[in-house]
């Protein structure tokens, strides 16, 4: 019998070894190179049945033409309305809200949530006005027009900032308290020539029915009947090619309510046509469901994700670099994830041929967003954290079943905890972070002083030492030309000459910063210089670019068509375009005082420049281990990365201006501003980290020790050499007078 | 001239095995906190050897505190408190000015009294303050890299690494004013050659206390 399984056995062997490598053979071989548009990673994802496209009645679309509803047609089997209600970006933290200033987190005066909206920052500029805006900005619409480009859809495209569905509200069906309103504001604006026409004080204003035209205009009623609303778009992130670009098209036309059906005109189930999209009879079975093969649901991937947040490039095309405001993270932080070597790419990049490593190396391992910011009850991935269970669980093993989490999956996603993002604090810390994947212990037993390099560093202190791409560095909205900003970039080298335009990248400055386990540990920053006007009175806030375009005399918008913002382009989108067009910081700084002036006579109370400092985490562009920092004088040195000086601005501040850090970020204050004359004629950040409590051997210095030692030291040679110089005098003359006395003896 | 052994041998292993850990510990310690200034080390290697020769030391204190103790050399390093003022000025005016003059050395060195008072109070202040601030604060730096919590329970390694380095430039400039005066014998070379052969020749005056040359008593 035993003889019988032995022979089974080397059988069985012999059959896997002979065929194995054949098998891997027609696997490598039969392998598809991905293709340039987004792709399916795995297999296993057409599970998804064929589906209706269903309007916002229920009804087929085929035979309503009317706009796909998403809701309507995911609801039908997945709770749709607990997915937008649990999804920080469909409300953008609005559900959150509070009075302007009122709540402890707040940055500004002025914000009135931690979200996407209401907590304003001074790339985007432009904020929507909440109700009773005295001075309102933006309307719901306008906002949606200028930066739904980033925004899915949900709850504040569909209810704004009230409970009632926008979707069919013409002017007509407006409620009296806000036609009212309207009516106040014309009237108030045909009798306010001291404001040059600029929308007057309002304090019935409301957002949501009003719009200012994209800031340009007094406020004027907007109807969602005609636009649609913008309602929760799973097809933005589920279908495998989501049509961004048109979907965008229809968003900045102010054409909410076709956004949904724009974004499937890929999947060649619409088409546009000259009176609208039209659906095609063709992609559709005989039961009215859709049949076309390129309309597939999938799970989210990196590309979904990266429509809105930054540049993600997955696939063999060369990388190409044209950073817009819908690439949020390449602007601010320099972030590309993609698993291609950089010297693959087709950007100009300094030393490229030595530049090897990919992107990001979770990019390249073939990582997606989801696996770190996953759905917060993923039965696969949800992991309560510990302070949230008893002490002596060490593992939750309840969790909702696969059926249970495909009917209602949550679309709170485990978040990190970074300076630049407030939203959903309560879900902060949430993510897989590095040392929830990583064993650092098992791969860096070559470092000294381990528990405290861990405890004292974040890990892309080491790994991230460099950023490849650019970013911004400053915005100057003090004085802008046709409603357009200075900007700056680091890690940009301009054309000059025969040189081309090169990306140089750049060294984050490292700055301390309270993690989510509350030590305080060294992380890199950009941190971005900005510099805009702020309206001071019983509301403050940044002075709207209607009232600067009135007291600087300049358009809001370009006038030049390379530059036309095309109705709905955030100033910035322009701005920041990598283009000759992009706006560069003046040579000579503008005269405060003078524009102060102006501010006031246009209508601007107590206008006040800011400058303020924003920093930026940098968590991804991870290197490869070969490409971080292993040399141990990077920081213990005086040379010290640690304390690197960090170039903010070109030239200097106008009236000698210090930039502040902007409250609530956890940054600890530990820099100094240097201004020209210290760094090469720019405005720079030193980062002191000793500020905040660090000790850095080599680099760190203790006055209190270091005076009085050295002091003592001296005093001691000085001593020796004087004691021991009249040590030899003295052996000296006690040897001449012998000789002098004999001398004197034999004379 | 009397010959007679002023340390043992094994005093003088100790000492020079002693002096070696610190000077290790002196210019190692110099690269850690100048990395840039002499550039013989990495600073890895300059925190290893530091670190090892820091535990060498500690070790080798241990062993001599032991061998003090037991066979009762220890009591060398008390001063006499009865005369102690006297004698220290007697040493200090001879410092200032009697060594100019040519004046004989107001101790006479002997196996059993080889520390004038002011020796006496210098090493009882570096033995009992300055080298125990150093060990601990040493191991309290080297311990620290285990425990973040321990670290952040003393605010950092700023103030602990500031006592250290404090220590480190007074033991510096013990140790120049230490070489200094071993020039001060009978001859420049007098002390360091009784450090190393462990014998020292003593021109006898008047009453002696002279031992003889086992180190015993010559009577």
């Amino acid at each position: 019998m035993q003889c019988v399984d032995r022979s089974l056995g080397r059988f069985a062997a012999f059959v896997v070894s002979a065929f194995a490598p054949l098998l891997a053979l027609a696997h490598a071989f039969g392998e598809q190179p991905r293709t340039p548009a987004m792709q399916v990673r795995a297999s296993g994802e057409d599970f998804h049945p064929a589906l209706p496209l269903l309007d916002d009645q229920g009804q087929n679309v085929l035979s309503s033409h009317r706009p796909v509803s998403a809701m309507k047609t995911c609801g039908a089997c997945h709770d749709a309305e607990y997915i937008s209600r649990h999804c920080y970006h469909a409300d953008l933290g609005l559900n959150a809200r509070f009075l302007p200033g009122s709540s402890p987190g707040a940055r500004h005066a002025w914000d009135y949530s931690h979200g996407g909206v209401g907590n304003w920052n001074p790339l985007t500029y432009q904020r929507l006005s909440p109700p009773g805006d005295d001075k309102p900005d933006l309307g719901l619409a306008d906002w949606l027009r200028i930066f739904g480009n980033r925004y899915t859809g949900g709850r504040l495209g569909t209810v704004g900032f009230g409970d009632t569905p926008l979707a069919g509200r013409s002017p007509d069906s407006r409620e009296r308290t806000a036609d009212a309103g309207v009516s106040d504001a014309k009237q108030a604006s045909s009798e306010s020539p001291n404001t040059g026409g600029s929308p007057s004080p309002d304090a019935r204003w409301h957002p949501d029915l009003l719009t200012t035209d994209l800031g340009q205009s007094a406020p004027q009623p907007w109807d969602w009947s005609a636009s649609g609303s913008m309602e929760f778009n799973c097809f933005l992130c589920h279908l495998q090619q989501p049509d961004n670009i048109e979907r965008v098209r229809e968003i900045k036309s102010g054409a909410f309510g076709w956004a949904t059906t724009a974004t499937l005109s890929r999947s060649d189930v619409v088409a546009r046509e000259e009176h609208g999209w039209t659906y095609l009879p063709s992609a559709f079975d005989a039961d009215g469901k859709v049949q076309s093969p390129t309309f597939r649901l999938v799970r989210p991937t990196a590309e979904h994700c990266g429509q809105c947040h930054g540049k993600v490039h997955l696939g063999n095309r060369p990388l190409e670099m044209d950073v817009s405001l819908s690439d949020w993270s390449t602007l601010t932080k320099g972030q590309v994830f993609s698993g291609q070597r950089m010297s693959d790419s087709a950007i100009n990049l300094r030393n490229k041929s030595r530049l090897s490593q990919p992107w990001d190396v979770h990019a390249a391992a073939l990582l997606d967003c989801r696996h770190c910011h996953f759905s917060l009850d993923n039965p696969a991935l949800f992991d309560p954290p510990s302070n949230g269970r008893p002490k002596h669980l060490a593992f939750e093993p309840r969790r909702l079943s696969f059926g249970e989490y495909l009917r209602q999956p949550s679309h709170q996603f485990a978040k990190g905890d970074t300076p630049q993002s407030g939203i959903a604090p309560e879900f902060s810390g949430t993510m897989r972070t590095c040392r929830d994947c990583h064993r650092a212990d098992a791969s860096h037993d070559w470092l000294p002083f381990r528990a405290v390099h861990m405890a004292r560093l974040e890990c892309e202190t080491c790994h991230v030492p460099m950023v490849h791409a650019p970013a911004v560095r400053s915005i100057d909205w003090l004085t802008p030309h046709d409603g357009r900003p200075a900007i700056e970039w680091r890690g940009l080298e301009q054309a000059s000459g025969a040189n081309p335009q090169t990306i140089t990248g750049f060294r984050p400055a490292i700055l301390p910063r309270r993690s989510a386990d509350g030590r305080l540990r060294l992380g890199p920053y950009n941190v971005i210089l900005a510099s805009y006007w702020q309206e001071n009175g019983p509301y403050t806030r940044p002075v709207r670019l209607f009232d600067l375009a009135a007291a600087l005399g300049s358009p809001t918008t370009p006038d030049d068509p390379e530059t036309d913002r095309g109705g709905a382009a955030s100033p910035l989108e322009i701005a920041a375009g990598l283009t000759p067009s992009a706006r560069v910081q003046d040579a000579a700084p503008p005269d405060l005082a003078a524009i102060s002036r102006r501010l006031h006579e246009a209508g601007v109370k107590s206008p006040t420049a800011r400058f303020e400092l924003y920093p930026f985490a940098i968590h991804h562009g991870v290197q490869p281990a070969r490409s971080a920092v292993r040399d141990c004088a990077a920081c213990h040195s005086s040379r010290s990365m640690l304390g690197a000086s960090f170039s903010l601005r070109s030239g200097d501040l106008p009236d000698k201006q210090v930039p502040t850090l902007v409250p609530r970020t956890g940054i600890a204050q530990a820099f100094r501003v240097t201004f020209p004359g210290h760094q090469d004629g720019e405005v720079s950040l030193q980062p002191i980290p000793e500020k905040a409590g660090f000790y850095v051997l080599g680099k760190s210095r203790r006055l209190w020790a270091d005076i009085p030692g050295t002091a003592v030291l001296f005093g001691v040679v000085i001593a020796v050499l004087t004691h021991a110089s009249l040590r030899v005098r003295a052996s000296r003359r006690k040897e001449s007078r012998p000789r002098i006395a004999a001398e004197e003896a034999a004379g | 001239m009397a010959r007679l052994r002023i340390y043992t041998l094994y005093e003088r292993v100790w000492h020079w095995f002693q002096a070696l850990c610190i000077l290790g510990l002196i210019v190692t310690g110099f690269h850690i906190h100048f990395p840039d200034a002499l550039g013989l080390l990495s600073f890895s290697a300059a925190i290893w050897i530091h670190n090892t020769l820091g535990w060498i030391l500690v070790l080798n204190a241990f062993l001599g505190f032991f061998y003090y103790l037991t066979t009762g050399t220890i009591r060398q390093l008390i001063p006499e408190p009865r005369e102690f003022h006297v004698l220290a000025w007697r040493q200090f005016r001879y410092y200032l000015h009697g060594i100019f003059q040519g004046e004989r050395h107001p101790l006479e060195r002997s196996p059993l009294r080889r520390l004038n008072p002011l020796q006496q109070a210098t090493y009882l202040i570096i033995l009992n303050v300055l080298l125990p601030l150093q060990i601990m604060t040493g191991l309290g730096l080297w311990f620290m890299q285990f425990s973040p919590d321990l670290l952040d329970a003393v605010g950092g390694l700023g103030i602990p690494a500031g006592i250290h380095m404090l220590g480190a430039w007074l033991f510096t400039a013990f140790l120049l004013a230490h070489v200094y005066l071993i020039t001060t014998g009978p001859t420049p070379w007098a002390h360091l050659v009784t450090m190393i052969t462990g014998y020292e020749e003593i021109e006898p005056a008047g009453e002696t206390d002279a031992l003889g040359p086992s180190g015993e008593p010559s009577t």
